[in-house]
């Protein structure tokens, strides 16, 4: 009896493990499981996959590592665009075509009260006007909206705290009073979006190599004549199942589990000679680790945004110092910023650089020239693995350093996290923040951690942690299909 | 040239050379890898075809022909494998467009969509009568 249930076990163990392998699959078999009518092009794609559960058969030290590179989810969401104030170092991509953070004093208290903050590309806006073509702008795609405007964004800022509101407009707000500035920013350079030959121009060793490794990879023949005998069943079986008249009835758990279960059946006495199953496993592995590195050598590629900021302080409601008397406003300031953002190609560290500088608009008596202050920082961000149907978390640290010159006259100097700095002198600050994805990176939790040597930043302790929210609403234009 | 199963086409020697055409959308390259064309008998693999591809200058198209198998008279099988590859941000409608054209002007297509891991294949398989 003993014997026969080793034996037994011996005999099902592969069959138990291929059942697992089907994650696989899991993609085809829920696009097949959410079809109602029979698409020959869902069942063949489930077919001409076959070979992949056949060979990750469990045992092999090299399964694991080719199961590691399956996706999570498909990103129907664009990235991470819209930068909230959490951040020490700002991001170099505006959203493609439309963003809006609100950003207030939750946990620390907000020196310029609560700002909204309008992002608009606008030409990825008359883009997506166009049918069928919002989700591909969104995504950034070169082919959907090809004209350099592309590049170019705007967002203007509206502090909803200001002006005077008459009685009669008790629900509406005084736009004209509460416009704040405005900000341009293009992006100079950006080859992590290159496609066509740019892209084999931009990417050549690594596309060349992977592409040396996938050749090698499908001139292997992959299936043996049991694998041709199962795809040939899985053709058939999932023709007759899909076919069968309460198909469009079932639900989709339903289906998924019939699918799966033609699937079960058909490789269930599929065996591969192990020197077939080795070779196809090492070539099969050799092509996704180029591929790995192709993609990282995308997603780690230089991008360059240059900005220009126009702000418009408030009407001083006091003296500021000698320079501006109560009831008179301040002079507007002008910033110029360059965000520079490489990534190391062998890994998921990002590398982001900011400078700008800031001057006022007109000098006036007792201000000692137009310079401001000069601000210069830096962050590493390592972006980690997907978490399925939300995205990436990104967990970065950042150094800040900010020279103010002089007093900032009504705009607070903004370092980060919606902290103002109006005292002159130097100024040094690190940040560590674990930025959460959630709803396909539609929305992002960042919670951070900061040091200044500035005790003024932080209103009550120089040591504290923050939580915002910030929305892409790129993702809006992305359909889910 | 006919469609007679899925991914499986019947021709006559007259409609070769095959003009075959993969075309990637909403990717920003083409990553599509074409294996050699096997040529066999009742099982049995008479010779390998090696394809002449060619990318298109925007590198977002491939085309190469099968031709008629040179010394090995019909009736042949010639089958194919053309591998898939995708980017891990590719969209969910991202897909390889694979049109075939015979010699007398036939036209059959199928396409290839984002798999849960890559490459996404598709087997091609020619009955030559």
């Amino acid at each position: 009896m003993k014997t026969l249930l080793i034996l037994l076990c011996l005999t099902l163990s592969p069959v138990l493990a291929r059942a697992q392998q089907f994650s696989v699959l899991s993609i085809e078999i829920g696009r097949l499981a959410r079809s109602p009518d029979v698409d020959p092009d869902l069942i063949v794609e489930i077919r001409d996959n076959l070979w992949k559960v056949v060979y990750l058969s469990a045992g092999q030290a090299e399964v694991a590592e080719i199961l590691s590179f399956r996706r999570a989810d498909i990103q129907a969401g664009a990235g991470s665009g819209a930068s909230g104030t959490t951040s020490a170092v700002l991001n170099p991509l505006l959203p493609a075509i439309f963003g809006v953070a609100f950003e207030d004093g939750a946990i620390t208290r907000s020196v310029s009260g609560s700002t909204i903050s309008l992002k608009v590309a606008p030409a990825g806006l008359i883009c997506a006007a166009r049918p069928l073509a919002a989700a591909a702008v969104a995504r950034r795609d070169e082919e959907a909206c090809r004209t350099f405007w592309r590049r170019v964004g705007i967002s203007a800022a509206f502090d909803t705290k200001r002006g005077e509101k008459s009685p009669k407009l008790e629900d509406l707000q005084t736009l004209n009073n509460q416009f704040a500035g405005v900000t341009v920013r293009t992006e100079v350079l950006n080859r992590r979006t290159a496609s066509g030959k740019r892209y084999v121009q931009t990417f050549q060793n690594e596309f060349m190599a992977w592409k040396e490794k996938a050749t090698a990879f499908a001139n292997i023949e992959r299936d043996t004549p049991e694998i041709a005998q199962a795809k040939t069943l899985v053709e058939e079986r999932l023709l007759a199942v899909m076919k069968a008249p309460d198909w469009k009835g079932k639900p989709v758990d339903k289906r998924t589990e019939e699918i799966k279960a033609v699937l079960k059946t058909a490789v269930a006495q599929v065996t591969v000679p192990d020197t077939q199953a080795t070779a196809v496993r090492d070539a099969w592995l050799d092509a996704l680790r180029a591929d790995r590195a192709l993609q990282n050598a995308v997603a780690n590629a230089p991008v360059l945004t240059a900005e220009y900021a126009f702000e418009r302080p408030d009407v001083a409601t006091e003296p500021l110092g000698d320079v501006v008397a109560e009831g008179v406003r301040p002079p507007s300031l002008h910033t110029a910023r360059a965000i520079y953002a490489q990534g190391l190609t062998t890994t998921s560290l990002d590398f982001t650089a900011n400078a700008s500088l800031s001057w006022f608009d007109d000098v006036r008596p007792g201000m000692s020239g137009s310079f401001r202050d000069f601000k210069l920082g830096v962050a590493g961000t390592f972006r980690l693995r997907d978490l399925a149907n939300y995205g990436a978390p990104a967990l970065s640290f950042a150094a800040l350093y900010v020279y103010l010159h002089q007093e900032p006259l009504g705009l607070g100097l903004m370092a980060f996290n919606d902290a103002s700095i109006n005292k002159p002198g130097h100024i040094g600050v690190f940040q560590a923040k674990l930025e959460l994805p959630t709803a396909k990176n539609a929305m992002r939790i960042p919670l951070s951690f900061t040091y200044s040597n500035r005790t003024e930043l932080i209103n009550e302790t120089d040591v504290r942690g923050q939580i915002g929210i910030s929305f892409n609403l790129d993702a809006l234009f992305v359909d889910g299909k | 040239m006919k469609t007679v199963g899925l991914r499986t086409y019947s021709v006559t020697t007259a409609e070769l050379p095959l003009e075959i055409e993969v075309t990637a959308f909403r990717l920003p390259v083409n990553r599509a890898i074409v294996g050699h064309p096997r040529v066999s008998r009742g099982g049995v693999l008479l010779e390998r075809l090696v394809p002449d591809v060619v990318d298109d200058p925007a590198n977002v198209a491939i085309r190469y022909q099968i031709p008629l198998p040179a010394g090995t008279p019909a009736p042949v099988d010639i089958t194919q494998t053309i591998d898939c590859w995708f980017a891990d941000n590719a969209p969910a409608e991202a897909r390889y467009q694979i049109l075939i054209r015979s010699k007398n002007g036939d036209q059959a297509s199928t396409s290839v969509r984002v798999p849960t891991l890559n490459p996404g294949a598709a087997n091609l398989a020619f009955r030559v009568a």
